[in-house]
Formats: structure tokens, C-alpha cells, sequence
């Protein structure tokens, strides 16, 4: 401390010389430090990148020995019990039957479509509005404070979602006359719409932000309104970020588990309208991994549903790689 | 302009699907929402064995709670809803059904008399497991939960108290932690007991956690617990796989009794059901759907 005061009388009163002898000293240190450890920065740096390309395969080869191999590395007997046509089109889920036990999948893979595609039709009009509110109409005033409630949304755990679903949304649902249940896919596709529009804001925002002003100058020279502006020049321009941010958003919603545990009703069934309760895919494997015992049927074939989702997250993203491409191909 | 009508009629196919499906609502005000619990219950095996049959499955559909609890919270915001779990959870929100064996049978109240005589028909033992005689401060909290302080503690959470057992004297030597684990009908209890039994014996620190009296039952065969709380008895499998591993004796020690209750909604006019109608209710392809179908439901009532 009284080295840096006296430093610091010794700048004011005369400043030029010494801070350019200081200066010289610091950056010519500074200069053999970074000649020596350029190497070992670039080693970590590499690593960095490389760690996540080892983690996703680690996973990856986790999910799939979890669900496909014993312990002793052999294929496990589930496999000569289960069909794997029975398993994908059968709504009977009962792993813990004494009777007979049954693994048919078809109704959580209904209930994580039929909630994913619900909560999507409101979370996208939603997101995308407010993205285009937030980058293109409001003041820079509305847009911070905005953009920090928003911001907000994205901090509450998923539990606490769930939780508002049974107890603020479900009785409101009841009370309309809408169901006769408050716990149902609509309660959810609200629940993860709010979940997921935070997402689709931040990362839309930041594809409208990212075109360039002068297409907006071109466009109201030209005699464009706003809303032709945003429609006919911005949305096309930014469509790579926007779809971005619409996938996003369903990955968000494909992957959530606690809000829709609670709020879904976690009832194996198809669901044949809004209001009917039905479960996930996720919520599934939450409620159900801490009772089977290790190397049981029922484990194994949780870990199947694992690889399934694997596979839809597989599919959504190359989906959406080849969409963001095709898109750049039609532009150029 | 095209995909903005594309959007117009997504939104317009939406509102009207949403009023379409509240306009059934009027057929469905008399269905009954069954209220069941996720497959690590131990409340969930004992239910399909007593009351929807051994060698019946449960109807697919019902909506699964993670806890005894939440079966009663969901009940209590839930019209139509019908949900079985603990005595000891009810609520003012709840009301507890009378219970007969058969239709039109003797119906008897949940409380603990009717529990304790036999009359009340879904009453079920309350286990705790371990590995081994116990020793040391395991047998003594073991001891103390069998006598009449522990027992005295099942009445007052809302169980049914066993024959109780010597008083304990004494508390155990040197430190030591009992780790529980197990029925989430229980948790309530435990901790009640662990308080307690804390108390007089500040050296013995027992830490209860819940999840399911399956959860409890692999953790004891882990071995990362010391005992494990059930509301349902040890099967034959898991005794086996038990003792292999630890190579002890699986004990079991009875420590109370709990009436399961059946509940509805407090507005609901219905007072008591038999067994044969919640089998029917509860069970893979039973009948009942509707609370007008019950026998117990008043014919004037809407």
C-alpha cells in the first residue's frame, strides 16, 4: 500500500518521465513473459476446445455402455426380453410390475412431442416479438430494463416453475372450467414457454442486432415502414439467428425435466387433449433412475430412454444445421 | 403476407382447439381423477396388493406423485380428484373416506381405534430393516423407537402405535451417527423420533432422509446406510441380494402401524367407498371412471 501511494505522488508531480521509464520496464517484462509462456497459453487453450469434444464423447460412450452393456461387458439379458418395435410402440410402461413387467415408451415420447410443440407455439410468437420489440421499437432506456427482467426469467430454477404450475396455473385452469385436472400438458406448455422465451429473446435480439444499420437506412429511404422494414429486410437477413434461437428454445423445452415432472401430472397415457395429464421422457428417467437397482432391466432400459433423447438432440441439431446452411446457400 | 395468414390460422386453430377442449369439461365435471404414487412407493405396492388386486396391474393414466404429500395437496386443489396415502397427512383442505370390503358393506372410519382392532381394513405394518443384530447405538435407538417414548411419538404424528417395549435405560457410549433412509410415508415419524431420541442421547446423531421405501431398501443393500425405514415388506429378491452382499441377516423389526387413508376433495359428497369400487377405480381395465358410477354417491347430487 505505501509503495503504490508514493508511486502515485511520484506520478502527479512528474509524470512524464517516470511513467515512461515504468512503462518500458513493464512492457519489456511483460514481453519476455509472453514469449515464454505463448507455448504452454496455447497448450491450455487447446485443451480447452479439445475438453469439450471429450466430454460430449464421454457421455455419449457412457449413455450408450449404461444402456447396452453389462458390467461384465456383456450385452444384458434385457435385450432378449424386449422388442424394440414393442418398445417404441407400446403404451405400456409398467418397469416394476410383479406380474409382468413392460417397457413401452410410446406415450412419454407423446407427451414430450405433444408438450414440446405446444410450448413452442406460444414461446415463439412470444420470443420473437419481444426480440423484435427489444432490438428494433423500444428507447435504449425501456430496452436495458427490459432486456434485464428478461434476463431475470431465465435465473428462476425450474423447480420454482413447477411449483407455480401446480399452485398458481393448475387451480386457474380448474376454475375456468377448463379440466377437471390443473396438472396437465397446457399447465406445462405455459410453464416451459416462459422457461424457453428468455432463450429465444437473447439469442434472437442478438441476430437482429446483428445486421447491419445501413439495411435499415436503405429500407426507410426506400418508403418502408417500420413493420415492413422488420418483415420484408431484418427477418430475412437475420434468419440464421432467428432459427438459432427458435432451436434453441426447443432444446430447451425437449430437455427440461423438473418444471414438467411437476407440472405435467406425470401420468403415463397419451394425451388426446390439452388439458390431459401425460409424462415425459426426462421426467421418467428423474422419478424412476433412484429406484432401479443398478444393472436391472429397469435401469438399462432408462438409459435406453437416455439414448433416445440422444438421438432427438442428434436430429434437432443436424436438422438445424443443414436448415442454417440451406439458407446461406439461398442467399449467396 | 401468405405466412402471415399461416400464423393468423395457427393462432385461430389454437384458440379454437383450447375452447373445444374446455367444452367437453361439462361431461368430464363428474370424472374421477385418480391420484396414484411413482413406483418407489412403497405406499404404491402396498395399494395394488391389498386393494387393486395381486395379480392386477394399475390402470395406465393416473397422475403420480413423487410424495404422500403432494398426493394429499393435489387432492385438496382437485374437484374431482381421488388419492390414497398416510392417515397422518390429512389436512382441512381433505376429506378421508369411510372404508368397507365389499359394496354396501360395514363401513369404518380412519382413526387409529379402528386400525388398531382390525376393522379398518387398509392398515398396513411400518418396517425398519437392517443388516445384522444391531449393536451399540443402532439397538439402542432401535430399543427406544419400540418403547413407549418412541411409540408414544407414531400417536402423535398420526400412526397407530404397536405393543410397546421395555423402556430404555442409559444412552449408548462415544459418538455416533445412524444413517436412515427409506418410506416417505415414514419420513414425518423419523425425524420426529430422531429429534427426540437427540435429545436425551445428544452423542447418537440419527440422519433420516426419505425417497421411497424402495430407495431406502437399495440403499441398505449398498451399504451406504445402516437402515432403512419401509412401508412395505422386504421382498424375497432383495433379502437375497442382502445377504449375499453383506453377508448378515436381514431383521426386521415392526415399529407402528399406518392406515392408509383414501382421499377426495373436502366439497366432494361422497363418505365412504368399498374396496371392490377403488379396485375398480384403480385397477387395469376397471370400470369405474365416473363418481356417479359409486354407490355411495347421492343421487341428487349433480
Amino acid at each position: 500500500m505505501p509503495n503504490s501511494l508514493s508511486d502515485g505522488q511520484a506520478d502527479q508531480k512528474n509524470p512524464k518521465p517516470h511513467r515512461e521509464g515504468s512503462s518500458f520496464s513493464i512492457r519489456g517484462g511483460l514481453d519476455a513473459l509472453f514469449d515464454a509462456t505463448e507455448p504452454i497459453v496455447e497448450v491450455l487453450i487447446r485443451l480447452c476446445g479439445w475438453s469439450a469434444i471429450v466430454f460430449v464423447l464421454a457421455i455419449f460412450v457412457f449413455v450408450f455402455a449404461q444402456a447396452f452393456l453389462d458390467f461384465d461387458h456383456s450385452p444384458p439379458t434385457t435385450w432378449n426380453k424386449i422388442d424394440p418395435v414393442e418398445f417404441f410402440t407400446s403404451v405400456k410402461w409398467r418397469p416394476d410390475s410383479s406380474i409382468k413387467p413392460t417397457y413401452g415408451i410410446l406415450a412419454l415420447l407423446a407427451g414430450t412431442g405433444a408438450v414440446t410443440v405446444l410450448s413452442m407455439l406460444f414461446a415463439v410468437p412470444l420470443g420473437l416479438g419481444a426480440a423484435v420489440f427489444v432490438s428494433e421499437f423500444c428507447s435504449p432506456r425501456v430496452r436495458e430494463s427490459l432486456k434485464i427482467i428478461i434476463e431475470l426469467l431465465a435465473a428462476i430454477p425450474s423447480v420454482v416453475w413447477g411449483f407455480i404450475g401446480v399452485v398458481a396455473i393448475g387451480p386457474i385452469i380448474i376454475d375456468l372450467g377448463l379440466s377437471p385436472v390443473g396438472v396437465n400438458v397446457f399447465n406445462a406448455s405455459i410453464i416451459l414457454a416462459l422457461m424457453s422465451v428468455p432463450v429465444i429473446v437473447s439469442v434472437g435480439e442478438d441476430a437482429l442486432k446483428a445486421v447491419p444499420d445501413s439495411y435499415r437506412e436503405a429500407a426507410i429511404s426506400l418508403g418502408a415502414s417500420k413493420w415492413e422494414t422488420v418483415y420484408r429486410v431484418l427477418f430475412p437477413a437475420a434468419k440464421n439467428g432467428l432459427l438459432a434461437a427458435v432451436l434453441l428454445g426447443v432444446g430447451r423445452a425437449i430437455g427440461e425435466t423438473m418444471a414438467v415432472l411437476l407440472a405435467m401430472g406425470h401420468a403415463v397415457q397419451i394425451p388426446t387433449s390439452l388439458f390431459d395429464p401425460a409424462r415425459t421422457l426426462t421426467a421418467t428417467i428423474a422419478s424412476e433412475l433412484g429406484e432401479a437397482a443398478r444393472g436391472s432391466d429397469h435401469y438399462h432400459v432408462l438409459f435406453v430412454i437416455g439414448v433416445v433423447l440422444f438421438v432427438i438432440a442428434f436430429i434437432i441439431n443436424l436438422l438445424a444445421d443443414f436448415a442454417v446452411k440451406g439458407i446461406k446457400a439461398g442467399n449467396e | 403476407m401468405t405466412r402471415a395468414f399461416a400464423l393468423l390460422s395457427v393462432v385461430a386453430a389454437l384458440v379454437l382447439g383450447i375452447s373445444g377442449c374446455g367444452g367437453d369439461s361439462g361431461d368430464r365435471a363428474t370424472e374421477i381423477i385418480r391420484v396414484s404414487r411413482q413406483n418407489n412407493s412403497g405406499t404404491y405396492h402396498y395399494f395394488r396388493e391389498r386393494v387393486v388386486g395381486k395379480e392386477r396391474e394399475f390402470k395406465l393414466g393416473s397422475i403420480d406423485q413423487s410424495g404422500s404429500k403432494d398426493v394429499v395437496e393435489l387432492v385438496a386443489t382437485t374437484p374431482g380428484a381421488i388419492g390414497y396415502s398416510g392417515m397422518g397427512y390429512a389436512t382441512d383442505e381433505v376429506k378421508m373416506l369411510s372404508i368397507s370390503e365389499k359394496k354396501g358393506g360395514e363401513t369404518a372410519a380412519p382413526n387409529v381405534e379402528n386400525a388398531k382392532s382390525g376393522a379398518y381394513p387398509i392398515a398396513r405394518p411400518l418396517y425398519i430393516y437392517v443388516l445384522g443384530e444391531p449393536e451399540g447405538a443402532a439397538k439402542h435407538y432401535i430399543d427406544w423407537v419400540r418403547s413407549q417414548a418412541g411409540q408414544d411419538i407414531v400417536t402423535e404424528i398420526g400412526y397407530v402405535p404397536v405393543e410397546a417395549g421395555p423402556a430404555v435405560e442409559g444412552t449408548p457410549e462415544g459418538e455416533a451417527t445412524i444413517k436412515v433412509a427409506g418410506s416417505d410415508t415414514m419420513v414425518n415419524l423419523a425425524q420426529a423420533w430422531a429429534e427426540t431420541y437427540t435429545e436425551a442421547n445428544p452423542n447418537v446423531s440419527p440422519q433420516v432422509s426419505g425417497g421411497g421405501s424402495g430407495t431406502g431398501i437399495a440403499k441398505l443393500i449398498d451399504g451406504t446406510v445402516d437402515m432403512a425405514n419401509a412401508s412395505r415388506e422386504m421382498k424375497e429378491e432383495e433379502k437375497k441380494k442382502a445377504e449375499e452382499k453383506s453377508g448378515k441377516k436381514v431383521i426386521e423389526i415392526i415399529v407402528g402401524l399406518d392406515a392408509l387413508a383414501v382421499y377426495v376433495h373436502k366439497e366432494n359428497p361422497l363418505n365412504a367407498i368399498s374396496i371392490d369400487e377403488l379396485a375398480e377405480i384403480y385397477g387395469d381395465e376397471g370400470e369405474i371412471t365416473d363418481w356417479t358410477q359409486l354407490e355411495g354417491w347421492p343421487k341428487d347430487a349433480e
